[in-house]
Parts: C-alpha cells; sequence; structure tokens
C-alpha cells in the first residue's frame, strides 16, 4: 500500500465506521426495548392469565409460550443483525484508535473485527439465552441445562478463536515493547 | 550487562506472547464461566448442573494455563532478577549495601512465587468449590503449607 492509499483507507474507515455507529445504536436500542416489552407482556400478563386453561385439549400457557418464544426470536434475530453491523463498525473504529496515523492495514482490522464478533457473539448469545431459559425450562426442564452446557462448550472455543484473531497484535506490540524498553542491541 | 539485556529481550520476545495469549484465553474463560455461567447454571438447577458445567471450564482453565506455566517460569526469573537489582541500585548507600542485592533478590523471588501460587489457587477456588468444598480445603492446605516452605528456603533458610 503506499502512503496515498494509506491515507485514503485511514480516512475512509474513520468515517465510515462513525457513520455505521451512529445509525446501529437506535435500531438496536429500540429491538431491545421491543424485546423486553414482549418478555415482560408474555412473562407478567399472559402467561398468568392462560393458567389453568385449554385451548383444544392442549394447556394455553404452553402454547402462549411457544408464540412468546417465536416473537421473540424474531426480534433477537433483527438485533443481532444489527449488531454484527455495529461489531464490524466498532472493529474498524479501534483499530483507527490503536494504529498510529496511517499505519492500519486491512488484516488488522480483521483481526479486531474477528475478536470483537467473538466477544460480542459470546455476550449476545448468553443474553438471548437468559431471554429464552424460562420459555425453553417450560417446554422440558432439561432442555435449557442441554443448551447452557452447549453454550458453555462453544464459548470455550470461541474465546480461544478471539485470542487467537489478536495473536499477532500481542505478539508485534510484545516486540515493539521488548524493544524500546530494552533496546534494540542483541538479537 | 549487554548479554543480559539481549538474554532478557530473547525471552521476552519468545515466550511472552505464546504465555500472554495462553494466559488472557485461560483468563477469559475463568471470567466468563465463574461470572456468568455457574451463576446461570445454579438458577436452572442448583445440584447437578453448575458441578457439570464447573468441570467443563475447569479443564479448559487448566488446559490453557498450564500452555501458560512454561513462559511464566521462564520468564519470572530473568525479571525478577533485573527488578532486584534495579532496587539494590536505588539502596547502595544503605549500610547494609553488600547483602542488599542478595538479600533483595531473595525477598523479590519469595514474594513474586507466593503471590503467583495464592493468586493461581484463587482462580481455582470458585471452580474448586462447586466440584467438592473438601477437597477445595484440602489444596487450600497444600498451597499455604507450599508458600510457607517458598519463604522459608528464599528468606530463613539462606
Amino acid at each position: 500500500m503506499s502512503a496515498e492509499q494509506s491515507r485514503e483507507y485511514y480516512e475512509k474507515l474513520h468515517r465510515e465506521s462513525v457513520k455505521v455507529l451512529s445509525t446501529v445504536f437506535p435500531s438496536i436500542a429500540l429491538d431491545v426495548c421491543a424485546a423486553i416489552l414482549v418478555w415482560l407482556f408474555g412473562r407478567l400478563v399472559f402467561v398468568p392469565i392462560a393458567k389453568g386453561l385449554f385451548f383444544y385439549g392442549y394447556p394455553l400457557p404452553q402454547i402462549i409460550n411457544f408464540i412468546i418464544l417465536v416473537a421473540l426470536a424474531i426480534i433477537v434475530l433483527r438485533v443481532l443483525v444489527d449488531v454484527r453491523r455495529g461489531i464490524d463498525a466498532a472493529a474498524a473504529y479501534i483499530s483507527w484508535r490503536v494504529g498510529s496515523p496511517y499505519k492500519v492495514t486491512p488484516e488488522e482490522v480483521e483481526h479486531y473485527r474477528t475478536a470483537l464478533r467473538g466477544i460480542f457473539y459470546i455476550i449476545a448469545v448468553s443474553l438471548t439465552f437468559l431471554l429464552f431459559v424460562d420459555y425453553l425450562s417450560a417446554i422440558h426442564p432439561a432442555l435449557s441445562g442441554v443448551v447452557l452446557l452447549i453454550i458453555v462448550i462453544w464459548a470455550i472455543y470461541q474465546i480461544w478463536r478471539v485470542v487467537q484473531a489478536v495473536s499477532a497484535e500481542i505478539r508485534r506490540y510484545t516486540s515493539e515493547w521488548a524493544k524500546r524498553t530494552l533496546g534494540s542491541s542483541g538479537s | 550487562m549487554r548479554d543480559r539485556e539481549a538474554a532478557l529481550r530473547f525471552i521476552i520476545e519468545n515466550y511472552l506472547p505464546d504465555m500472554l495469549i495462553n494466559l488472557s484465553t485461560a483468563i477469559l474463560i475463568w471470567l466468563f464461566g465463574v461470572l456468568f455461567f455457574i451463576p446461570t447454571a445454579s438458577s436452572i438447577e442448583p445440584s447437578n448442573l453448575p458441578i457439570l458445567v464447573g468441570l467443563i471450564l475447569l479443564v479448559a482453565f487448566t488446559f490453557f494455563l498450564s500452555r501458560s506455566i512454561k513462559g511464566l517460569l521462564t520468564l519470572i526469573p530473568p525479571l525478577v532478577d533485573r527488578l532486584a537489582k534495579r532496587i539494590a541500585q536505588e539502596n547502595r548507600n544503605d549500610r547494609s549495601a553488600r547483602f542488599t542485592g542478595w538479600r533483595t533478590e531473595k525477598f523479590i523471588k519469595a514474594l513474586v512465587y507466593s503471590a503467583l501460587l495464592v493468586a493461581f489457587y484463587l482462580l481455582y477456588m470458585p471452580l474448586l468449590n462447586l466440584i467438592s468444598v473438601q477437597i477445595n480445603g484440602l489444596i487450600l492446605i497444600i498451597v499455604i503449607l507450599w508458600v510457607l516452605w517458598i519463604l522459608l528456603k528464599e528468606i530463613v533458610l539462606t
């Protein structure tokens, strides 16, 4: 990359990341509010009202649980799409902040993007699980436990991927730090 | 002096990155596990699920921590040596100057190893407590004896 291209890439990175972040946050906030409202109404109003009622022989609370689950799943999917866009922009913004002026490479942005995506995915999946745990338990008591075990194993794999993604940066910064603190003598 | 700096730089460049990578993986697993997954498991089913989750986390945490131990054990002696020499140089005007360097090095070495041992135990404690309180107690006894041995060996007996 020439100096002019690096400069252009650096400025484009900042411009686009700020633009995406400013549009994505309100959208995520609205969807999260909608999900919380659906969850609250379902748990505190509709399910208690339906207790003891049957719909063509089927217990109504379980049917309502299922409907709320579907509604929450749709909202959560919308949030996840927005969060993914937000993460990409945040990764670009972080590499813009961390990299010295005009020294950011596309690979570095990609590393930060993978790392941030991993952490946000773990948080997003954990929060989504919390939102669904009562409904999963209502369908079958063991279901939420099995899902949690799967999430734990997946989260460990994600954490390993996150750290591997930024390992090149860790190596580079460690080497630079060693040069700075111990001088450039030696091997 | 120059050779020692070069050796330290070689160790830092070759061991520190891998140590940091494995240690940060272990710490992230610990953070997510102890602060989120174990409380969630306890709220879903308080008797068996936390033990299962704790076991999975314990295995993963131990795996990454053990991979960082080699780097940690290689890095600590030269860093302690450097730190001790710097402190000894600052205390050069002291009356007991000819013993200061030697004593400081031993003292700092004992302090760093004991602190590491206690820190590792504190990291393991919430996971061990889930599996068995008795095993946790036995390991605590071993850690206390080990710390006492380090302090005796490095400070009192030499």
